[in-house]
């Protein structure tokens, strides 16, 4: 199959229709920048897979992507937009694929371009990635690609990738089958454990039931019905519960009695107690009211006192003053026989008897509120005293009547306890109860070890089937956790041979194309001191294909643009040529030449003609029109396989369209034998 | 001195040592052209396509090979290949890349892979196997197939 015509119409940079024509041999596309060469191969990959392979999808500059630029804008409104491609069959026939904003119309079965057995996942997009080589893709999709990324573009362009995808389910499988069996193994130990624990209840069974001696159960049973006081249409199991709960009762019992016993020994004591603690209290009584008398009488005392002091104490503050004034008046004398204070004229006689007079103002009232003072300290003192007696007296009172009403207490409750019990405070009579109540006890648990020992034999038996039960499932699951075993163990060995096989076909692969790489790669001669290039494959989980030239010399990295270029076409054309997988035998190129001199330029001449002696169809893009030329003369027309070239340019307003068609027809042959 | 031509291109072969290829290629690219110029001009865009080939068995020192670049990428006149240690058939071949067809082609074929891998996992029970390459099948599936295939074994 091979492309037969294209048209544009308001995609990329054609606004209006721009049908370009096919050669079946080769198609030469000419034109300045932005004259709408690479639109067409643009048109090609499209009119594929629906998008643009050399716009990364993620690429947002301004909120827009190339999803925005795909049909034609600009303000200007196409007539219609979309591409439609013209396909020839081996058998002539052509078929139509048309892509428009809304959607791809195939208009053919996919099974036309490949091999429905053998492509690749996702083949139409391999199949552009073979078919078309772009100028920016020659070194990103070969020597520059990471070595990693290189081994996978070679894996999936030759459809290996179903081993891929087999030994990833392997390995999920296998994880799945791991988790599975740890699981069961959880499962197992549940299991076990249950056996364990049954095997341990037969264990303890049969102890009891061995005690099981020559027992008769109905006179057992009514015995004990009559013991506990329990009603006669209990079962055997019932009654073993009730007859414990009895016998837990019983116990109780005793140990309650135990302790009024000791209570009722106690009796005495307390009485004796109560009747000291009674007069103790009466006497205290009294004297607790004869120091509330004298405390309260020292209270008065005291106030009086207070009171006393407080009115001299009132007078104390004219009595500062005075002897401020006094004090003042000493120091600064009469002023020219006047007094100081009143100006009055005065002797100094005088002036200093009134002094003196003040003194012994101050004195008298000095000493007054002295004695005033000592009588108060002296009433509080009295009243502290009396205060400090009666709070004493108090605290005892208290203390005696806690005493009194704590031994109260007691007789009271043991009082009680007799009652609950049934039982009345004489010591003879609560130690006959608590014979009686253990002699019962007694009587009931032995009666309850000899139920239970009747009871056990038929238990031995239920637990031993339960046993069964568990030790068979238990078993069961034993088996399945072997299987799954052996099934992971296969799945693993699933995965570690689809990984190995891959690995030999991809190896056997490259093996089989290292001769046309090196063909390829010595016919475009990127570096004049390496004529040759082979492969390097490694890797186990993640693996890598390099290249080396000469002493292991990685390309990647010693050789330049250009000769990178060059190298990256001789892989590209390789895998190109050998895919088994592809019906679509057309080769595009967008230019290649870009970086490559004209020496090498020549070079890829001659190898497309050497790809067009295979019959393949050609379509080129070029800048240079005497490459253009070059390739015209080169790529072998035949009245079969005819060639074109095609000179585009850009008008403005109306995008691309066609400068200038012309047919490349065959050249004269046998030139040399007809001389 | 051997002439060819094709449905693209004319040109001569011829053999020498490489001692007189460098001294005489002009003079013989010349000739070539002088002696066929009629002929050629019976087809100008032929014309273009003149190829003149010299081969020697000798080894090139780095001098010589120096030249032979020269030589190479002088593009008056004629395409000139200079090539050197010629010493068997895959050389000759070699040396006459720039126009024959590719010669190393081969069609890449992974069919017997699934076939071989099959034969690997022969130790798997088949019905696991199947499972595992059937595209159309979930993981849980091949789980499955893989649990039921070895119990069924185990009993």
């Amino acid at each position: 199959m091979r492309l037969k015509a294209i048209e544009l119409s308001g995609f990329r940079g054609a606004r209006e229709s721009l049908p370009i024509l096919f050669g079946s041999g080769f198609t030469i596309i000419t034109g300045r920048n932005g004259s709408g060469k690479s639109s067409i191969c643009d048109a090609i990959e499209f009119i594929f897979t629906g998008h643009l392979s050399r716009f990364s999808a993620g690429d947002v500059e301004g909120g827009e992507r190339i999803s925005d630029y795909i049909w034609w804008r600009d303000g200007s409104t196409a007539a219609h937009k979309q591409v439609k491609a013209i396909f020839e069959l081996e058998n002539r026939k052509t078929v139509e694929r048309i892509a428009t904003p809304e959607g791809i119309r195939p208009g053919f079965q996919d099974d036309l371009l490949f091999d429905e057995k053998s492509h690749p996942p996702d083949p139409l997009t391999r199949l552009c990635q073979t078919a078309i080589i772009r100028d920016e893709s020659i070194t990103r999709l070969s020597t520059d690609l990471p070595e990693a990324d290189r081994f996978d573009f070679f894996y999936k362009a030759i459809g290996l990738t179903d081993l891929v995808t087999i030994e990833q389910r392997a390995h999920n499988v296998y994880q799945k089958l791991r988790r599975n069996s740890e699981d069961l193994e959880k499962q197992y130990a549940i299991q076990r454990e249950r056996v364990a624990g049954i095997i341990s209840e037969i264990s303890q069974a049969r102890v009891t039931a061995s005690q099981a001696e020559d027992i008769d159960l109905p006179k057992l049973r009514t015995r004990l019905l009559e013991i506990a006081g329990l009603p006669s249409d209990l079962s055997l199991g019932q009654l073993s519960s009730a007859v414990q709960r009895a016998l837990a009762d019983l116990k109780q019992r005793t140990s309650a009695l135990e302790r009024l016993k000791i209570d009722v020994e106690q009796l005495a004591k307390w009485r004796e107690q109560s009747k000291v603690l009674e007069l103790s209290s009466q006497a205290l009584e009294e004297k607790l009211s004869a120091a509330d008398i004298a405390m309260k009488s020292a209270e008065k005392g005291q106030i009086e006192a207070g009171e006393r002091l407080k009115s001299a104490q009132v007078e104390s503050p004219a009595i500062k003053l005075l002897a401020q004034l006094r004090q003042y008046g000493s120091l600064i004398g009469l002023q020219n026989g006047h007094c100081p204070l009143c100006n009055s004229v005065v002797s100094e006689a005088s002036f200093s008897a009134h002094l003196q007079e003040i003194q012994q103002a101050i004195e008298r009232t000095n000493g007054t509120l002295m004695q005033l003072t000592e009588a108060d300290a002296a009433k509080a003192a009295e009243y502290s005293k009396r205060k400090d007696e009666f709070q004493v007296q108090s605290l005892e009172l208290s203390r005696l009547r806690s005493e009194l009403e704590a031994a109260r207490m007691a007789l009271q409750k043991a009082e009680e306890r007799a009652r609950t019990l049934g039982v009345t405070l004489d010591p003879d009579d609560v130690a006959r109860e608590v014979l009686s109540t253990e002699k019962k006890a007694t009587e009931l648990d032995k009666g309850l070890r000899d139920l239970q020992a009747s009871v056990a034999l038929d238990r031995v038996a239920e637990l031993e089937k339960q046993r069964d039960l568990a030790q068979r499932d238990a078993e069961t699951t034993a088996r399945r956790i072997e299987w799954l075993a052996t099934a992971a163990r296969n799945a693993k060995s699933a995965e570690d041979t689809t990984k190995r096989v891959s690995w030999e076909a991809v190896d056997e692969c490259l093996a089989a194309l290292s001769p046309l790489l090196s063909e390829l790669y010595y016919r475009l001669k990127p570096h004049s001191d390496y004529s040759d290039i082979r492969y390097r494959m490694r890797g186990d989980v993640k693996r890598f294909l390099s290249f080396a030239v000469g002493r292991d010399i990685n390309p990647r990295f010693t050789f330049s643009s250009g000769q990178r270029r060059a190298l990256g076409l001789a892989f590209l054309l390789a895998v190109h040529l050998s895919r088994p997988w592809c019906n679509f035998h057309t080769l595009i190129l967008d230019d290649p030449v870009q970086h490559i001199d004209d020496y090498r330029a020549l070079h890829l001449a001659e190898v497309l003609s050497s790809i067009r002696q295979l019959g393949h169809q050609v379509i080129c893009t070029v800048e240079d029109p005497g490459l253009a030329e070059l390739l015209c003369r080169r790529l072998r027309s035949s009245t079969a396989d005819d060639g074109v070239k095609i000179e585009l340019e850009y008008e403005p307003g109306m995008g691309s369209r066609i400068k200038e068609i012309r047919s490349i027809g065959p050249l004269p042959e046998r030139i040399l034998l007809s001389a | 001195m051997v002439l060819f031509e094709d449905d693209s291109l004319i040109g001569f072969v011829c053999e020498a040592p490489l001692q007189q290829i460098l001294s005489s290629w002009g003079a013989r690219q010349d000739d070539f052209v002088k002696k066929n110029a009629g002929t050629l001009r019976k087809s100008s865009t032929k014309a273009w396509n003149l190829y003149s080939v010299f081969l020697s068995g000798d080894s090139p020192s780095p001098d010589e090979k120096k030249a032979i670049i020269s030589i190479e990428e002088d593009f008056h006149a004629t395409r000139k290949i200079v090539q050197t240690e010629i010493t068997t058939l895959s050389d000759v071949t070699r040396a006459l890349y720039s126009f024959i067809p590719i010669q190393n082609l081969v069609s890449l074929s992974t069919e017997n892979t699934l076939r071989t891998l099959r034969a690997r996992l022969s130790s798997v029970p088949t019905a696991a196997v199947e499972a595992l390459l059937d595209q159309g099948k979930s993981d849980d599936f091949v789980v499955q197939a893989f649990q039921e295939a070895h119990e069924t074994k185990g009993d």
